[in-house]
């Protein structure tokens, strides 16, 4: 089992357990409004728990991206000749940012790139501005972030695999 | 490489709240959306077997509704009976969700099931449904030897097949 579906079982546990706290206060409560008052109190803590697994399954792709990074510049480092050299050698010695990362290892005219751009904005947007008010469909996102990472892997494959 | 990268696109990584009218024309696309997927799950349940169906509004109130200002709007909810009995309730549970164009939750006498819209540009559209088999809430060690099944996980293309077996009351 990977890091991302493990994630996302751990995600689906607690998920699950609120979920069935919604349907339950529907048998259980006779007042409309107190019904209410829980459904939404149970319904923010979903958004909570989603938010934070999102968080796990997007530094895990972003651990990814760095270490498929640093393959690529070694490979890159491996075949160039020399003034290509001095410039990988520079681009591996400097601090990347993500986005930069990305447009080494993705094709920029396809769905992926911006995929995983959005998947950063989202995940920026949460960990750094604390927005919780969108829940995350967490199933779609986990196989966006496995056809990303998929797509990386072969990139990679097959530039380690030329001569 | 041979090939320049541009930074200009990185300016856009900012979150734009919609508009008080963009949340009102998000709503009706939803509305639509969520007419056209009753529509197709009442014509597919078979006739003369003793299905009814009714569709009624449910209050949805979320975040970018919120945030402009918006109160508490209607969409519709479906209603499943058979024979008389309630069998299952699809209640729109997100407009905007991370990850997807909708989502609703479908639910039977003993789970809920998510059903969503997967424009998510890598698979082919429609609505997927994410079974739930309580499997998660028992924890017990048939969870933990039973193998992941990751179609499962992710959901299948919701037909009239998945339909039929949501109804098996079996299934829960």
């Amino acid at each position: 089992m990977d890091e991302f579906t493990l994630i996302l079982n751990c995600h689906g546990i607690y998920d699950d357990f609120m979920v069935a706290k919604v349907r339950d206060c529907t048998d259980e409560l006779d007042n409309e409004n107190d019904r209410a008052m829980v459904k939404l109190f149970w319904h923010r803590n979903r958004q909570v728990n989603d938010h934070a697994y999102f968080c796990l399954l997007a530094f895990q792709l972003e651990q990814f991206v760095k270490y498929s990074f640093a393959r690529l510049c070694d490979r890159r480092l491996m075949m160039a000749a020399s003034p290509d050299r001095i410039a990988w050698e520079r681009v591996k010695a400097q601090k990347t940012d993500f986005l930069t990362m990305l447009r080494f290892l993705l094709p920029q005219d396809t769905h992926l790139y911006d995929r995983a751009r959005e998947l950063y904005r989202d995940r920026n947007k949460i960990a750094h501005e604390a927005e919780l008010s969108l829940p995350i469909q967490m199933s779609a996102t986990q196989r966006d972030i496995e056809v990303i990472t998929t797509r990386i892997k072969t990139t990679l494959s097959t530039l380690e695999a030329a001569p | 490489m041979g090939k320049t990268y541009d930074s200009s696109d990185d300016d856009d990584l900012e979150y734009h709240p919609p508009t008080r009218e963009e949340v009102f024309a998000q709503l009706e696309d939803w509305r639509q959306r969520l007419r056209k997927l009753y529509a197709d799950i009442i014509s597919w349940l078979p006739e003369g077997e003793g299905y009814e169906t009714e569709i009624c509004d449910y209050m949805t109130d979320e975040g970018p509704m919120r945030y402009v200002g918006v109160p508490p709007q209607p969409v519709p909810e479906l209603r499943v009976f058979y024979h008389g009995e309630l069998r299952l309730t699809f209640t729109p549970d997100a407009c905007w969700i991370i990850g997807a164009g909708g989502q609703v939750l479908v639910h039977t006498h003993t789970t809920s099931h998510e059903l969503y819209d997967s424009t998510s540009p890598f698979v082919e559209p429609g609505w997927r449904l994410i079974r739930k088999n309580r499997r998660n809430l028992s924890l017990g060690v048939q969870f933990l030897t039973r193998p992941f099944n990751r179609d499962e996980a992710r959901g299948y293309l919701f037909d009239q097949q998945q339909l039929k077996d949501l109804m098996e009351p079996a299934h829960g």
